[in-house]
């Protein structure tokens, strides 16, 4: 099943996985890796561009693609030949293989070479393309694809050129992105992951508690080895993993999310207790998210912060740094 | 602060191949005085011994003009929010700085 951001049903799916976790390396499989976009580079494009954004849906990502290995399979079920010890051979690539993320790149990637698009050595999935007319830059992110530019028909150029080489639903402006809602009015952004935020609530089993001000206990320090062990380690590290993804729009949780995160080998009571604070902050101000302003200066401003042997296990220091393009905060990191 | 000018760098070199006139060097505001001194001032320091490729790396991008090393107010050193746990009071403040505003209504 496919939901929209606002959680309503988009459509119905059904999909043929392979299972990628019975191949061997060297053998079924060699290079694996496909890059993704940062999201420090999604946020400064989207604070850099002024202009209309775009998103294009791949249908199918990942089947088009020519396998380069000899790879067989069972038969799925449903499926039916006369031997019984029969198996298929696949010509395409198929979700759940190991290869499938890095030839769907591989492919994506010539494929716009031979539009002339340029490829970013800084972020190997930002794209850009530029005439004298206007420029268009494309964020890829998997099979989710961010279309911008100041040049429209540049853009529906392209996008009759993707057309043929893929299947791909219509472009249509920007409002989710791997779970990031944008809204934007005028050029102004407004990046928050709403949808996200109620559904950690919910896995937290949090639904009714009250909200909190603030992110964290002040002047608690979390040793590693104090309290009692916690039996419920899948939920600690599921919920500390979903907050790690949340602080892709909330700077304000990430030195509380650093602290939790430490404690993911072997997390107890006191740690457990420091989540459920965090998350109860959420419940207080699920809305809130990064604001782009229009017609922002490029000058970046940064600021860095130590904390002087800061990590009682250890005796680190923790620093803190941010960096602001024009009023737009892009970067931030707290780091031990 | 030798980690925060190397995404300073890698930044800007982001900014700039996206074909933006370049930019004017970048404030990086630290706290700590003597680093930024150490930074600003190539004299030798007879007591810094445990000089390493980070301070060497920061003062190179400081002549090179790619970032200038101003010295904050201790009120605006909007990077406490990553090292520490924020009170009451601090995250409105911050919160303002940083651009992190709830959803409003007229968007």
């Amino acid at each position: 099943m496919k939901l929209k951001s606002d959680g309503s049903l988009d459509r119905y799916k059904a999909r043929l996985v392979a299972l990628g976790n019975k191949q061997e390396y060297g053998f079924d499989y060699e290079e694996t890796f496909a890059p993704v976009a940062k999201m420090t580079t999604v946020r400064t494009t989207l604070a850099i561009a002024a202009w209309p954004l775009y998103q294009i849906d791949v249908t199918n990502a990942f089947l088009p693609e020519d396998l380069k290995e000899e790879i067989y399979m069972k038969l799925p079920p449903g499926m039916y030949t006369t031997a019984s010890d029969e198996v298929c051979k696949l010509k395409r690539s198929l979700y759940g293989l190991k290869q499938a993320p890095r030839a769907w790149f591989e492919k994506f990637r010539n494929t716009l070479l031979t539009f002339s698009f340029t490829q970013s050595q800084y972020d190997s999935s930002l794209f850009f393309y530029k005439t004298t007319t206007g420029m268009v830059f494309l964020l890829v992110y998997v099979d989710d694809i961010i279309l911008t530019g100041n040049d429209i028909g540049l853009i529906t150029k392209l996008q009759h050129m993707l057309h043929s080489t893929f299947q791909m639903k219509d472009l249509r402006h920007l409002t989710y992105f791997l779970g990031l809602e944008v809204h934007s009015r005028d050029h102004d952004l407004f990046l928050n992951q709403h949808k996200y935020i109620q559904d950690l609530i919910k896995l937290a089993g949090l639904k009714d508690a009250t909200a909190v001000d603030t992110p964290m206990e002040v002047n608690v320090k979390y040793r590693k080895d104090e309290g009692k062990l916690l039996p419920e380690l899948f939920l600690y590290r599921q919920l500390v993993g979903s907050l790690i993804c949340l602080t892709i729009t909330r700077p304000d949780i990430s030195y509380a999310v650093h602290i939790v995160s430490k404690f993911m080998q072997a997390p107890r009571h006191l740690h457990f207790a420091a989540v459920r604070h965090l998350i109860r902050y959420l419940i207080g101000s699920p809305t809130r998210g990064l604001f782009f302003p229009k017609h922002s200066t490029l000058t970046l401003t940064s600021y860095s912060d130590v904390d002087w042997a800061g990590c009682p296990d250890t005796r680190k220091s923790i620093t803190g740094w941010c960096i602001f393009l024009g009023d737009a905060l892009i970067y931030w990191k707290c780091k031990k | 602060m030798s980690a925060a000018c190397s995404e300073i760098v890698w930044l800007r070199g982001l900014i700039s191949e996206l074909r933006f006139p370049p930019t004017a060097p970048a404030p990086l505001h630290g706290d700590n005085t003597s680093a930024i001194q150490i930074a600003v001032n190539p004299i030798y320091h007879e007591r810094t011994k445990h000089i390493e490729v980070d301070c060497h790396y920061i003062r190179e991008a400081f002549t090179r003009g790619v970032i200038t090393l101003p010295h904050p107010n201790i009120d605006l050193q909007i990077a406490d929010a990553f090292r520490k746990a924020l009170t009451r009071q601090r995250p409105k403040f911050l919160s303002s700085k940083l651009m992190l505003l709830d959803l409003p209504a007229s968007i």
